[in-house]
């Protein structure tokens, strides 16, 4: 099969582009410790709100034994749930999200937080927020109709205006 | 004597212990889902082979109160029960399952359905879903700019998602609970949704109709209830947006007079 020069040329030049890119990414990641979520915990969706963790009245955030935070959320079309968040700035937040239907995604907007809700799987994303402020969180997978409209509030507050609405809550 | 004191002192604390241990229950016991309803495939199988038929027979004595073909026979201003015709079945299985659970607290309605079984409630709520929604009963020209506006686009300030994501333009519902809502009385919408803001009402899992009822202010459910009851069997997409900011209904068309011939 004849293959004319330049087009030889540009065959080659785009195969050496692709392989740039795909070391430039994999540099950028072990150099970065990007990796894929590592939590690999099952969940059946469709009685997520009879478990004991995703129940209703257990979501929100809470205080480990190690002075660390849990946070337990539900995506669910369309809204996450807690749908106001308030958490404390500078301390280590672990999330736990789960989906109670199809695939989501929570995307906090100027945070390092952005994790992919896959239905029958628990996400555990481990952050730390490290601003005063209120973020908007984001599904960032097409999830239906209302996907648009699927969003929620996070709010990061200091450490004293944070134990002081716990004891409000209380 | 001492002997004596020793016992009577583990007796206390162990009245204690089981003091705090019957507390600790309680306090974990407050931890209940909303609804029981949970969308498994045997759940969904149910209504899948559902036996119409039988839906109908059982359907027949909730005529009294929701009408033959589920739609309330009595004026809707002295009425606030809901019509069932063309409602989603998902939707009328789990408000029932609810209700036998009392997760939903309606005393006259455990009553009537108590006995069913869960294939009865499944027969019945996909006999419902085989009827054609009902006919509006508000006109059209009542519907605010302002309901549109929360049906079509909700309200980003208040963070109020528009009722149409879930419940369709034209309020028709979608697998695989998310209620019908077209056609539905005014005064049956206005008890639940303000059951909802007032926290009477608690079945909706993950509390998503009490979060977007506690933002609603009561004109606003008022003027939801007329659009939702200016829709039905018969109407076509009722509202829709114009380019310009500003929202209005859908005017007919004016017929077009027919050209002068030109002498």
């Amino acid at each position: 099969m004849h293959v004319d020069g330049t087009e030889k040329k540009w065959v080659i030049l785009s195969f050496m582009m692709a392989f740039a890119m795909m070391g430039i990414l994999a540099a950028y990641a072990i150099n970065k410790n990007i990796h894929p979520p590592s939590n690999v915990e099952t969940i059946d969706s469709t009685t997520l709100h009879l478990s004991e963790e995703f129940n209703e009245d257990n979501l929100g955030i809470e205080k480990e034994n190690d002075g660390s935070y849990r946070v337990t959320m539900v995506a669910a079309r369309y809204g996450f749930f807690p749908h106001d968040l308030k958490v404390p700035v500078g301390q280590p937040i672990k999330f736990r999200i789960a989906s109670a239907d199809v695939l989501h995604g929570v995307h906090t907007a100027n945070t390092n937080m952005n994790t992919m809700v896959v239905p029958g799987y628990i996400s555990e994303v481990n952050t730390t927020f490290p601003k005063v402020g209120r973020f908007p969180m984001y599904c960032n997978e097409y999830c239906g109709l209302g996907h648009d409209y699927m969003w929620s509030r996070l709010n990061v507050v200091s450490m004293e205006d944070f134990e002081k609405s716990l004891k409000e809550a209380d | 004597m001492q002997k004596t004191l020793n016992n009577q002192l583990k007796t206390i604390i162990a009245l204690f212990g089981v003091l705090a241990l019957v507390v600790v229950g309680i306090s974990s016991a407050n931890a209940e889902p909303s609804s029981n309803v949970a969308w498994t495939s045997e759940t969904r199988n149910l209504l899948k082979n559902a036996d119409i038929a039988n839906g109908e027979k059982i359907a027949n004595k909730c005529g009294s109160c929701h009408g033959e073909d589920g739609t309330d026979a009595t004026p809707i201003e002295e009425e606030d029960t809901p019509f069932l015709a063309g409602q989603i079945a998902h939707a009328t299985y789990k408000q029932i399952i609810d209700y036998q659970d009392k997760k939903r607290d309606d005393k006259m309605m455990l009553k009537k359905v108590k006995s069913l079984s869960k294939q009865d409630v499944a027969d019945v709520s996909a006999f419902y879903a085989t009827q054609a929604l009902p006919m509006p009963s508000v006109d059209a020209a009542k519907v605010t700019p302002e309901a549109i506006r929360l049906v079509t686009r909700g309200d980003g300030d208040r963070f109020l998602p528009p009722c149409a994501g879930c419940h369709g333009l034209n309020g028709e519902g979608s697998i695989v609970d998310v209620p019908a809502l077209a056609g539905q009385n005014t005064s049956y919408f206005i008890t639940t949704m303000t059951a909802y803001k007032d926290e009477d009402r608690e079945n909706d899992i993950y509390s998503r109709m009490r979060f977007i009822a506690s933002i609603l202010t009561e004109k606003e459910i008022e003027e939801l209830a007329d659009y939702y009851a200016s829709t039905g069997t018969g109407t076509e997409l009722l509202m829709v947006e114009s380019d310009e900011e500003e929202v209005s209904p859908v005017e007919p068309e004016e017929p077009k007079a027919p050209a002068e011939p030109s002498s």
